[in-house]
């Protein structure tokens, strides 16, 4: 009897278990992920409406991609032997969106909230490949993410800027050769203004504006120290005394990066004045700020911000959600554009990051950019905010093929992102999303069935894993609004 | 007082064994004075057993003799050794004794250890706590399990009655965890059980949970930035200390520091760090930072490995590899849409180790915190039904863990000059129904209970079942915070939400033993992560205690559960 049973189980467990493998084989993310290396395959998209964005205008033109990268733009191209071919007309086909503010696909806090000086963390460590998020946003046309550490500090973590390389690991979404980053943060955010602390918290330094300067002054002399201190033990090294190196301070390195002129500045600010206090205090240290973001008061200081060199990454017409935000204008963008700042929209939402392409669009209501100009808030310019236009943001033969073709133009709001190309990759088709959900459905009806089976058997029951739910074994639900201190 | 009892004492017992001792030479002619003055025979002879010795063949009708606790002999014609107690084993079957190689067997209550001690009362001003606390929370490398041992008890006959002999001990959480002991379960003196100490530094990723203003690391990647300046403060405390001692003129005396001393042997890559990782990322994450400090290290949980194959294989990574398998909440939504990746990894995980070994991986199983042991074993079979064969299955309760663990000279198969750490059961380990017949740890027979009647994990008559709603009060000096708690017990595991003005969090962590209830969750207060702990009592529909909320302090709580019907 007993080893009849057992029997049965056994056979049982072997048939089950033999499916799934079948099954996780065939129908798992893989599946739809490109194969792994671009390697020298050629792709030709043709006879689509093509939006360079630097170079204009293409009607009924082609792309030759090789190797993952462009090869040609024009009208006149022909397909080599072995090209795929993808049909392109009626379509519109733009680089793809690059969001300069993101807080998607991060692990176990978007926020190292303990301190109000930070830089010793960095978002590379902790970055989830499997975020959904990633693949919402690829979806939503967005190829290049910077992905930043939260508002919470005067100085933040170290940022990653990634390509939304869905179905690859963490370290091979990192946009290789990227200018390393920083999150700084003014105003109500580091000075905790808009939050009570909890019962028994100590509450933290700084609480003002005046705090807040104070701290990153602080930060940047310690660092200056910390360079001299190095500097002074090479001489002395040099010199032949008996000296141990300095001890390595992971807070100060990146600041010093920063002094340096290799690391970049992207600071979260709204309102004019403490715009101004940040350019004042980083020409006094000698660095710059990379891009000011949020800055909804940015039209103010336009002049100020173009003449420091700092890019402005703000909203379209997201305002009022605070005392800081109370003077913002939808006309921002336009304004500080036309003064010379470089101005990107980012999203600082997973949800508003799948629709980019419409808030571009509002900057031809506000302010009266022309096309090409609202595309470049969303495209070139904030490549050149993150050092990276020579590879991404626009159409132009070198640069990555990472490619956007929509169903009609990308500034309508009946236009639907139809492929994404990463690196003349594959990596979102909407046809074949939506022809794998019923199959997606059935597998999950199976696997549920299954368990349902496997529970009315005797067999043994667990604890779950212990680490489950700190690490990212799961995602039961998409995340809701980004975790970040609301901008 | 006491000085004079043991100085009277003394004489007597040394002249006793000095008797014993010579009547032992005299009667054993030759062989070892290590006679133990203990009863029990220190010569066995299993005869006419099957014997599975894991690392030859297996001997289908032999004999294995051990002496003073180490195997002597083991073949088909084995003379057996006049004062050998004779055990038949006709129909049994002889195995090396199992591993668990990562448990917290033997422990003192885990969860507070090796952590940092609970915030009695609103935290001190920020100097005086600096001097109280250790600088970082759950940061204790220097921790030793093998001083804190604890042995005996029920653990302990559970973990032998599945025939589990030899156990890595640590806790399951915490930064800079501490080193690990390997330890016989025979559960006598620490002295006695101690197989290896230390055996590896176990680093595991779990932010302390504080929050604004609390204590660093708060998140995840606050914890890496963590232990990389740690681990660079140890290499630089050794260049420090070293170029002080070639030549101490004219430089600055280095500070001794108990946490960087203690992390010396492992920046130096002699000891071995055990990371507790679960998820594809987590190892990956693990493997990156131990190959940036040239860590000699192994991975354990590793649920997940069979999806980073690829860079496991390619590094040799040795795997302890958990068989707590993820399941189904027992109380779910049935009508949750749950994603598909959750529900694959649930169906794929008793595969992981089948895949692995196709990798041609080496791996030892652990129980991953399995409250019953018989799961252990019970989930070990899993894993064999999902395709792992059954040989290897074996190796990685026996051998494999041995060799991962570096005492592959002493333990895991049935070798002369081996540790006699054996069992002998009535069938096929694997099967259901199979019954613990010997146990002999370090060549002593240790009495084996009857398994429990089958109720896996169900809670003991005196427990108490806490599933429910609860609505309950916390009193903080700010006043009242009600709370609402969703709770579902499983076993002696409690999982769950927690709602509160805060948000709505799940339990990280939940356990019920008797009466008591314990549970933790990360509350997200002002974007950062905060660790609450509730512990509490339950008399029925009521339950009070404290909830301790990382870096803020403890305050009592108090609540009930309205029955519906």
């Amino acid at each position: 009897m007993r080893d009849a049973r057992s029997v049965v189980a056994r056979m049982w467990g072997l048939v089950v278990s033999a499916l799934l493998l079948g099954s996780s084989l065939g129908g798992s993310v893989s599946a739809q992920v490109p194969s792994r290396s671009a390697g020298d395959d050629v792709t030709l998209i043709r006879g689509g409406t093509i939006l360079t964005i630097t170079r204009g205008r293409i009607e009924n033109g082609s792309i030759l991609i090789r190797g993952g990268k462009i090869a040609a733009v024009g009208r006149n191209i022909e397909a080599p032997p072995g090209a795929k071919i993808i049909e392109a007309r009626g379509k519109y086909i733009m680089p793809g969106i690059i969001d300069c503010h993101s807080h998607i696909a991060i692990d176990g806090g978007v926020n190292e909230g303990t301190l109000s000086v930070t830089s010793m963390v960095r978002i590379e460590d902790v970055l989830d490949p499997t975020d959904i998020n990633i693949y919402r946003n690829l979806a939503g046309g967005v190829t290049t993410a910077n992905i930043l550490h939260g508002s919470a500090n005067a100085i933040g973590g170290l940022n990653a800027v990634i390509k939304l390389r869905w179905g690859k690991t963490a370290r091979e979404m990192l946009f290789e050769g990227a200018m390393p980053g920083i999150k700084f943060a003014l105003g109500e955010n580091p000075k905790r203004s808009n939050f009570t602390p909890p019962p028994g918290t100590p509450r933290r330094y700084p609480a003002t504006r005046l705090g807040v300067e104070y701290t990153i002054r602080e930060a940047f002399t310690q660092a200056r120290n910390y360079m001299r201190q190095w500097e002074e033990y090479e001489r002395r090294k040099r010199a032949g005394e008996n000296v141990v190196p300095p001890r390595r301070d992971l807070k100060l390195e990146p600041l010093v990066e920063v002094l340096q002129g290799k690391r970049l500045v992207h600071a979260h600010a709204y309102r004019a004045d403490e715009i101004l206090m940040l350019i004042r205090l980083a020409e006094e240290f000698g660095f710059k700020i990379a891009t000011f973001q949020h800055v909804l008061e940015g039209y103010k200081v336009a002049r100020e911000i173009a003449a420091h060199g700092a890019g402005a990454s703000t909203f379209s017409d997201w305002w009022a959600y605070k005392v800081e935000a109370y003077d913002a204008i939808p006309y921002n963008g336009a304004i500080m554009a036309r003064k010379g700042v470089i101005v990107s929209f980012n999203s600082d939402s997973a949800e508003l990051a799948r629709r980019l392409n419409l808030e571009a669009a509002k900057a031809m209501k506000y302010g009266g950019l022309s096309e090409d100009e609202a595309l470049a808030l969303i495209t070139i310019n904030p490549a050149q905010q993150l050092r990276i236009e020579h590879r991404v943001g626009s159409i132009e033969v070198g640069k990555d093929a990472d490619l956007v073709i929509y169903s009609g133009h990308p500034l309508s709001v009946y236009s639907i992102v139809e492929k994404v190309f990463i690196d003349g990759q594959l990596y979102f088709d909407r046809e074949a999303d939506l022809a794998r959900r019923a199959e997606i459905q059935k597998e999950k009806e199976a696997l549920k069935a299954r368990e349902r089976s496997a529970e009315r058997r005797p067999g043994p029951r667990s604890r779950p894993p212990q680490e489950e739910v700190d690490g990212n074994v799961e995602h039961p639900l998409p995340p809701g609004p980004s975790k970040e201190v609301r901008p | 007082m006491r000085g004079s009892a043991y100085q009277r004492r003394r004489p007597l017992r040394s002249r006793q064994g000095r008797v014993i001792g010579i009547l032992g030479i005299a009667l054993l002619l030759g062989s070892v004075v290590r006679v133990s003055f203990s009863q029990t025979p220190s010569v066995y002879a299993l005869k006419d057993a099957r014997i599975v010795t894991v690392t030859g063949p297996v001997i289908p009708k032999g004999t294995v003799i051990f002496r003073d606790g180490i195997i002597t002999a083991v073949g088909e014609n084995v003379p057996i050794p006049p004062e050998a107690r004779v055990i038949e084993g006709s129909g049994l079957i002889v195995y090396p004794g199992l591993f668990d190689t990562q448990t917290d067997l033997g422990l003192p209550s885990a969860p507070q250890a090796p952590g940092p001690r609970p915030a009695a009362a609103p935290a001190p001003p920020a100097q005086a706590q600096a001097q109280q606390q250790p600088p970082v929370p759950h940061t204790q490398p220097e921790w030793l399990a093998a001083r804190q041992l604890q042995l005996g008890g029920q653990r302990f006959e559970n973990a032998r009655a599945v025939g589990i002999t030899t156990a890595l001990v640590i806790p399951p959480r915490g930064i800079f965890i501490g080193q690990s002991a390997l330890i016989n379960t025979a559960g006598e003196t620490s002295q006695r059980a101690v197989v290896k100490s230390p055996v590896a530094l176990h680093i595991g990723f779990m932010p302390a949970g504080g929050g604004l203003g609390g204590r660093f690391p708060g998140s995840l990647m606050g914890v890496f930035a963590h232990i990389r300046q740690t681990l660079l403060d140890a290499q630089h405390y050794g260049q420090h200390w070293e170029a002080y001692r070639r030549n101490p003129r004219g430089l600055e005396r280095p500070e001794y520091t108990e946490v960087l001393e203690a992390l010396q042997p492992v920046v130096r890559g002699e000891l071995p760090v055990i990371f507790h990782v679960n998820s594809e990322s987590e190892i990956r994450r693990a493997i990156r930072l131990a190959e940036e400090f040239n860590l000699k290290f192994i991975l354990s949980g590793a649920i997940e490995a069979y999806k980073a194959i690829d860079v496991l294989r390619e590094r040799r990574v040795p795997l302890l590899v958990s068989v707590n398998f993820p399941e189904r909440p027992r109380e779910a939504d049935p009508e949750a849409d749950e994603p598909l990746r959750v529900l694959r990894l649930r169906a794929e995980a008793p595969q992981n180790a089948a895949r692995l070994h196709q990798a041609g991986l080496k791996f030892a199983f652990h129980s991953g915190g399995l409250s019953n042991p018989r799961d252990y074993i019970r989930n070990v079979a899993r894993a064999v039904q999902a395709g792992l064969p059954e040989e290897v299955a074996l190796r990685a309760l026996t051998i494999h863990a041995a060799e991962i663990l570096g005492v592959a000279e002493q333990l895991g198969s049935i070798e002369v000059g081996k540790i006699a750490n054996l069992i002998v059961t009535d069938g096929n380990l694997f099967e259901e129904r199979v019954r613990i017949r010997y146990l002999f740890i370090d060549g002593r027979q240790i009495e084996v209970q009857p398994p429990e009647p089958e109720r896996p994990s169900a809670p003991s008559e005196s427990s108490v079942t806490v599933t429910g709603t609860w609505n309950l009060t916390v009193e903080s000096p700010q006043g009242t915070v009600a709370v609402t708690a969703d709770l579902r017990q499983e076993g002696e595991a409690l999982a769950g939400v927690v709602t509160s003005p805060f948000g709505q969090a799940t339990l990280s962590s939940g356990s019920v033993s008797g009466r008591e209830v314990r549970f933790t969750l990360s509350v997200e207060i002002q974007g950062t992560p905060m660790l609450v702990t509730f512990v509490g009592r339950v008399e029925g529909d009521r339950m009070s205690g404290t909830v301790t909320v990382e870096g803020m302090g403890s305050f009592p709580f108090s609540g009930t559960r309205p029955r519906i019907s």
